[in-house]
């Protein structure tokens, strides 16, 4: 109920003053004004069997591109029963448990962190929700609450006894990509020295590698939190995950979905939900209030704040397939990722004009690169054809502008530029 | 300047003469023998009267030829002196004379007369015995009348007036004036004109023929005059003596531009409360606002000490309190949401409305329940001689009010009503996205005056007004104003007057949720009141006017219910306990004239409040945040079983003190109670914030403030001049934990916060009140700080320390000007400068699960840029030719002249896993705007 986007807001102020578009939302670019640096905790730790890694970093100004990881911690997990788990630092921020870790759904856990500068920050004690697995996960072509026409992921979970249950998400998407301009032909030699003797060139080879079908994966990186809250069914019904519209090419032939559920607390999804709040938009006229997120993770001392939450969560995941002709069949697909139109860049330029240098070179006049040879060392052309009209052009125009071949936008006659080949292990057909 | 007429025998040119003047004092040859006539003259001309005198005694007189106009006499004097003939001429007339015996000259006097000799005193105490008939002189004269140039040669629609004749053996303390009152188009009398005396806010009001008698104290007097489709006019009156004045008054369609907001000029200075400000809405109508709807409480934001957050905010700020503190009141009935579309448009409609009294410092004792002010907003009585109508044509909204006499001269009925109809350009476009959305409001209103006689009146209003909106597709937002009330004024006797009035009010709102999945829902809120209150005024004598009654309200407030809607929704129900409470107040103030200089006005009100089962209210431990984990039981009460008990005394106290008749110097202060408040978790004010009653864990708000001001007013009222400054604290206020979820929340105390704020401000206001060019300039100085102090960290904002509130605006100026250029053109504008608001800034970017997010800590820590905004108008008045069905103007109006993009909010948003800084203003370019207004 609280999905809202921009565009959302746009539409109603147009409605309102009748296309007079006057408020406005608009991106600056954000300085930081009195950076503090906080410790930030990324510590979600499952039932899953195995090493599990807690995350330390440090915030970081508007200004730096990346996070400076939090190093030389002191990262243990301790049960209420008494089992201590280390966790050592394997790469910078990056702390793994030492051994693997099997947390019982009957105990309580609590997160120790002590830095190199001495602050010790500890957690409340948590408990791992009890195993509501997804019972499945479909897709339903619907239209979603902004107007868009799509296929709406949605999940199930079997009913859970009593306390209203609270779950995020995060899912993997896999999709096969088709070149729709699929070519048995690749670039094969440039020639791009003018004094050999035989001028520029550019030859063609049979592919050595199929190139029409590909794969490419992508993964959540938004929050996608659920609860029973609210709702007569205990558990999590018809939860829409993802939203893919039909203009969206992921879903174009073949799309798979594996759905991670991770089971928290009520505490856990507060947490995750003001932060969900906190950046996120819902319409000019109202603006949630932020504030320091308080978790279940405290300092020692009232100068070292901390953000993050101790998040035990019981794993969960599921995954699904399905294809175009599903939910769509008999209408077009969605466009290509790209725009597939066909060109014809020169092999020489326009004016191109070369004269002997005197000792059997030649020197070219002026700029003259060649826009085919160029294109295609940056990657941006796939081959299309041969160009029909290439020998009449060369006969009346002569070698300036003279175009040997039609091509296409990088992807459109490879897939290769937007996946991979070889199908992922768990792809089914 | 004087001017004098030499008049000799044959010489009869008349010179025309502009002004009037001062007492003429001349010196002249001498007298020496009595000489007698005998005349006998029928209905000639004075002015031939006094020739003949003239020569027949051989004198002269003096005296200016147009005082005597058209005046005839008729005389018959056989051998009478020269003051026996003057005595006889004069008698019917306001003239008197001064004989110069020595020069053979008379001096002829309009209402004065002559003092020759200086009182008593004049040069100090005197050595020797007093004369005695000098004395006696002195003593029997009326003081005289000294009328200054300067307000003699102020231009006024009307000259003075001179009334009765100075009669030196009489001396009373008050004359008395008495007229009628003429239409002077119809030549109808006016009945029901209210004439003030302005010095001492005395009010009658004239009889259903017109008739008016008033006394008034010798000398100069103001009275001001207004009724209902009668242009208000003041009139300057000088009083020698018992007599009448026949006041012919214009209807009051043209003359209205002038003055905008006139806390009547005098009234300023002398009224006892400090921060009080009226607003008459008619009057306003040039200032140029946001797509031509004529808006009261954005000319109020205009005034100091009243803002809001921003352009959009939907809450009003008063001298720094938060937005529940204030108590709007329309006919006497709580209106809890009084704007339309987040607070760009007014839900009040502004040709029913005839103005408003704000109450930002003092609050009248019979007000009370909230900390911050009082908007007594009032709706016109409708007209009781003719139908008459007003509407507008506006690029969003279209409005239409009517007058309608039921029983002529007795009772009427004003119906008003408007609408926006954006939404169905909107439908009518194209765009599939916009033709999904939807925004639309309308309010109506009718109220009902019935005058039974000049001792009983009865008022009844009847109001609603409803908004939709539509954020997404398949949620629809709706919230509705609805409210009545009945008014019975009655005057038990000369001193006592009283009022019986029952109120209801009812806001709510709902949220009908229509998705695709199984959450489809309906989700509502609702607060109602009722309010029965007898209020009672009586002049116990001239230093002592006690008001005084008692007040009662009932509340029931539904705090939030959610249903299913439709088979498949898996939503489940909740309903929330109804809360109900009773506040109730009783109240007494005494306004005090001390001495002519100093008043005050003594108030105390008892407040109470009683939260009222049936209900479940929590226990908590002691010494530990509310929570969850911290319930120490539940109790529940039966339905009417008192759940807990607030009240107390407050105070309210005002003096001013006369530094001179024009410049004053007060002081107030008072403290109040707040049972109810609201919950929002906004920065802002939205339309779903709830309302909700004090109970056992979440105490009633105090306050109180302490206000000293200055008030001057110059040039005859022209100007006026306020430097006013006043602290403010306040304690119990509500705020809420970070991230706190409100609606819908059964137990919404370990949501809530509780702590104090304080707020202080000085405001000064230049108002000038008349001319072609008048408007004014208003500065405020203030800051308003808040603080939730606890020992939990939970409980804390910002280490417990003081934190400006989102609407700390340290300074403001605002500048309302009109020019009225000719009678059909006048232009108008609105500048505004504002300090840019306080907002949360983060205080970095942290990574998490491969997304960036920001980081905040202390609360509003910086601010936006500073805010600056000009508005411009013109409007253009429709031809006055009588017969004409309509009268109409034009509105012509740019808002946000200067396209300044005013920052509202900054936003940081994570949309793929990077953080987008997003900055939103409401009005970033200039909106034109055309209204068609008209009348009829």
């Amino acid at each position: 109920m609280k999905t809202r986007e921009i565009k959302n807001t746009y539409l109603l102020l147009a409605s309102l003053f009748a296309l007079l578009a006057v408020s406005c939302v608009e991106q600056f670019e954000a300085e930081t004004l009195e950076f503090q640096s906080l410790l930030v905790v990324d510590a979600r730790l499952t039932d899953k069997v195995g090493q599990q890694t807690i995350y330390l970093s440090r915030t970081f100004e508007f200004e730096s591109e990346a996070p400076s990881p939090e190093q030389n911690a002191a990262v243990t997990v301790l049960s209420e029963s008494g089992v201590v788990f280390r966790f050592e630092e394997e790469e910078s921020g990056a702390y793994t448990s030492v051994s693997s870790l099997q947390l019982s759904h009957e105990d309580r856990y609590q997160l120790q962190i002590i830095t190199s500068n001495g602050a010790t920050y500890t957690s409340d004690f948590e408990r791992l929700p009890q195993p509501l697995p997804i019972e499945d996960v479909k897709a339903i072509r619907r239209t979603n609450n902004t107007g868009l026409d799509g296929v709406a992921i949605v999940l199930n979970t079997a009913a859970a006894s009593g306390q209203p249950q609270f779950f995020r998400y995060e899912y993997e998407e896999t999709y096969k990509i088709i070149a729709p301009e699929y070519n048995p032909f690749e670039w094969d030699q440039i020639d791009y020295d003018i004094n050999d003797g035989d001028g520029w060139e550019v030859t063609l080879q049979a592919r050595e590698e199929e190139a029409r079908i590909c794969y490419a994966s992508n993964a959540s990186n938004n929050l996608i939190l659920a609860s029973s809250e609210g709702s007569s069914f205990s558990g999590i019904k018809d939860f829409e995950v993802r939203f893919l519209s039909r203009e969206n090419y992921f879903i174009a032939h073949r799309y798979s979905i594996l759905v991670k559920q991770f089971h928290h607390s009520v505490n856990a999804n507060s947490f995750f939900k003001s932060l969900q709040d906190f950046s996120s938009f819902d319409d000019v006229f109202s603006n949630v209030q932020p504030g320091l997120l308080e978790g279940n993770i405290r300092s020692n001392s009232k100068e070292d704040l901390v953000l993050g939450f101790f998040e035990l969560s019981t794993y969960t995941e599921k995954r699904f397939f399905f294809n175009y002709e599903d939910h769509f069949p008999g209408e077009p697909l969605p466009p290509y990722i790209i725009n597939c139109s066909v060109g014809a860049p020169p092999l020489y330029p326009d004016g191109f004009h070369f004269t002997p240098a005197g000792d059997g070179s030649f020197v070219i006049d002026g700029n003259g690169n060649s826009p085919l040879i160029e294109g295609i060392l940056a990657g941006l052309y796939d081959y299309h054809s041969d160009n029909p009209g290439y020998e009449d052009w060369l006969a009346t125009e002569g070698l300036s502008g003279a175009a040997p071949y039609l091509v296409l936008p990088s992807g459109c006659g490879d897939c290769r530029r937007f996946g991979s080949v070889v199908p992922p292990d768990f792809w089914e057909e | 300047m004087s001017i004098h007429r030499f008049v000799n025998a044959g010489s009869c040119v008349s010179i025309h003469i502009i002004t009037v003047l001062l007492i003429v004092l001349i010196t002249i040859p001498s007298y020496s023998q009595e000489k007698t006539i005998s005349l006998r003259l029928d209905e000639i001309p004075l002015e031939d009267a006094l020739l003949v005198v003239e020569e027949a005694l051989d004198i002269r007189f003096f005296f200016s030829s147009n005082w005597l106009e058209d005046k005839t006499v008729s005389l018959e004097v056989t051998d009478a002196t020269l003051s026996e003939t003057l005595d006889q001429l004069f008698a019917e007339t306001e003239f008197n004379y001064y004989v110069l015996e020595e020069e053979n000259r008379v001096v002829v006097l309009r209402n004065t007369v002559v003092y020759d000799a200086l009182p008593l005193g004049f040069f100090g105490r005197m050595d020797s015995l007093p004369n005695a008939q000098q004395n006696n002189r002195a003593v029997n004269r009326p003081p005289p009348v000294f009328l200054s140039e300067n307000t003699a040669a102020t231009p006024k629609k009307y000259p003075l007036a001179r009334i009765g004749k100075t009669d030196p053996t009489t001396s009373k303390s008050r004359y008395r004036l008495s007229g009628k009152a003429i239409n002077s188009r119809t030549g109808e009398p006016i009945p029901d004109l209210a004439i003030r005396i302005q010095s001492t806010n005395e009010l009658v009001v004239t009889d259903e023929n017109g008739q008016f008698e008033v006394g008034l104290a010798p000398g100069y007097n103001k009275l001001s005059t207004r009724a209902l489709g009668i242009a208000d006019t003041e009139r300057e009156v000088i009083m020698y003596n018992d007599g009448e004045l026949n006041l012919i008054l214009e209807e009051g369609l043209e003359q209205l531009e002038e003055v905008v907001v006139e806390a009547d000029a005098v009234d300023n200075v002398e009224d006892v409360g400090t921060g009080t400000e009226t607003i008459d809405l008619e009057e306003s109508k040039n200032i140029p606002l946001v797509l031509g709807e004529r808006d009261l409480l954005q000319v109020a934001k205009a005034l100091p000490g009243i803002s809001s957050a921003g352009e959009g905010a939907t809450g009003i700020n008063v001298r720094g309190g938060k937005t529940d503190q204030n108590l709007v009141l329309l006919d006497d009935a709580v209106i809890y949401n009084p704007t339309h579309f987040f607070g760009i448009f007014q839900a009040l409609n502004p040709f029913t409305t005839e103005g408003a009294d704000i109450y930002k410092g003092s609050v009248p004792v019979e007000f009370g329940g909230r900390l911050s002010s009082v908007f007594d907003i009032r709706t016109k009585n409708g007209n009781e001689k003719e139908f008459s109508g007003e509407g507008s044509i506006g690029p969003v909204t279209g409005n239409l009010a009517l007058e309608i006499p039921i029983k002529k001269d007795t009772s009427s009925l004003v119906i008003g009503g408007r609408g926006a109809y954006a939404d169905w350009i909107l439908r009518s476009l194209d765009d599939e996205d916009l033709s999904n959305s939807e925004a639309s409001f309308f309010d109506g209103i009718v109220k009902y005056h019935h005058r039974f006689n000049e001792n009983n009146e009865i008022k009844g209003t009847a109001y609603f007004s409803r908004d939709d909106f539509s954020i997404t597709s398949d949620s629809l937002y709706n919230y509705t104003n609805r409210l009545a009330s009945v008014r019975w004024n009655h005057r038990y006797n000369e001193k006592t007057s009283g009022a019986l009035l029952v109120a209801n009010s009812d806001y709510r709102f709902g949220i009908d949720f229509d998705g695709e999945a199984n959450t489809d829902f309906d989700l509502n809120y609702s607060i109602n009141e009722t309010e029965l209150k007898y209020k009672l005024n009586t002049v116990i004598n001239e230093k002592h006017i006690l008001d005084y009654g008692i007040t009662s309200k009932l509340y029931a407030v539904n705090p939030g219910s959610i249903e299913p809607v439709g088979g498949g929704s898996d939503v489940a129900p909740i309903f929330i306990d109804e809360e109900h409470a009773v506040e109730g107040a009783v109240f007494i103030g005494d306004e005090i004239t001390v001495t002519d200089r100093l008043k005050v006005d003594l108030g105390l009100r008892y407040a109470f409040f009683a939260a009222l089962g049936s209900g479940t209210q929590r226990t908590y431990f002691d010494g530990q945040p509310r929570n969850e984990a911290t319930v120490l039981d539940t109790i529940s009460y039966n339905s009417g079983e008192v759940i807990e008990t607030y009240g107390g005394p407050e105070v309210r106290v005002a003096a001013r003190y006369l530094l001179a008749p024009d410049f004053s110097v007060k002081a107030s202060f008072n403290n109040a109670y707040q049972f109810v408040h609201t919950l929002t978790n906004n920065t802002t004010v939205s339309p779903i914030d709830t309302w909700k009653l004090s109970d056992l864990n979440i105490e009633p708000q105090t306050g109180f403030q302490a206000a000293l001001g200055f008030y001057r007013n110059f040039n005859d009222d022209m100007f006026e001049v306020s430097l006013e400054g006043y602290y403010k604290r306040m304690d119990n206020v509500l705020d809420f934990k970070t991230g706190a979820d409100l609606l819908l929340n059964e137990n919404v105390e370990t949501e809530v916060l509780q702590g104090d704020g304080k707020a202080y401000g000085v405001e000064f206001l230049i108002k000038k009140n008349r001319g072609k060019l008048n408007g004014w300039l208003g500065y405020t100085y203030a800051r308003s700080m808040y603080r939730f102090d606890s020992e939990f960290s939970e409980e804390r904002i910002n280490n417990g320390e003081f934190f400006p509130s989102n609407f700390d605006k340290p300074h403001d100026i605002s500048v309302i000007a009109n020019y009225k250029l000719t009678k059909r053109y006048s232009f108008s504008a609105n500048f505004v400068y504002q300090t840019g608001r306080p907002v949360t800034y983060p205080i970095g970017t942290f990574r998490f699960n491969n997304a960036d997010f920001v980081a905040f800590s202390d609360r509003n820590a910086f601010r936006i840029p500073d805010f600056y905004r000009l508005d411009l108008g013109v409007n253009i008045e429709g031809n006055h030719k009588k017969n004409k069905l309509a009268h109409s103007f034009w509105t012509i109006s740019v808002y946000n002249v200067l396209g300044r993009n005013n920052p509202y909010s900054v936003f940081f948003v994570t949309e793929a896993g990077e953080v987008r800084a997003l900055q939103s203003s409401i009005f970033a370019i200039p909106v034109p705007s055309i209204t068609y207004n008209f009348k009829f």
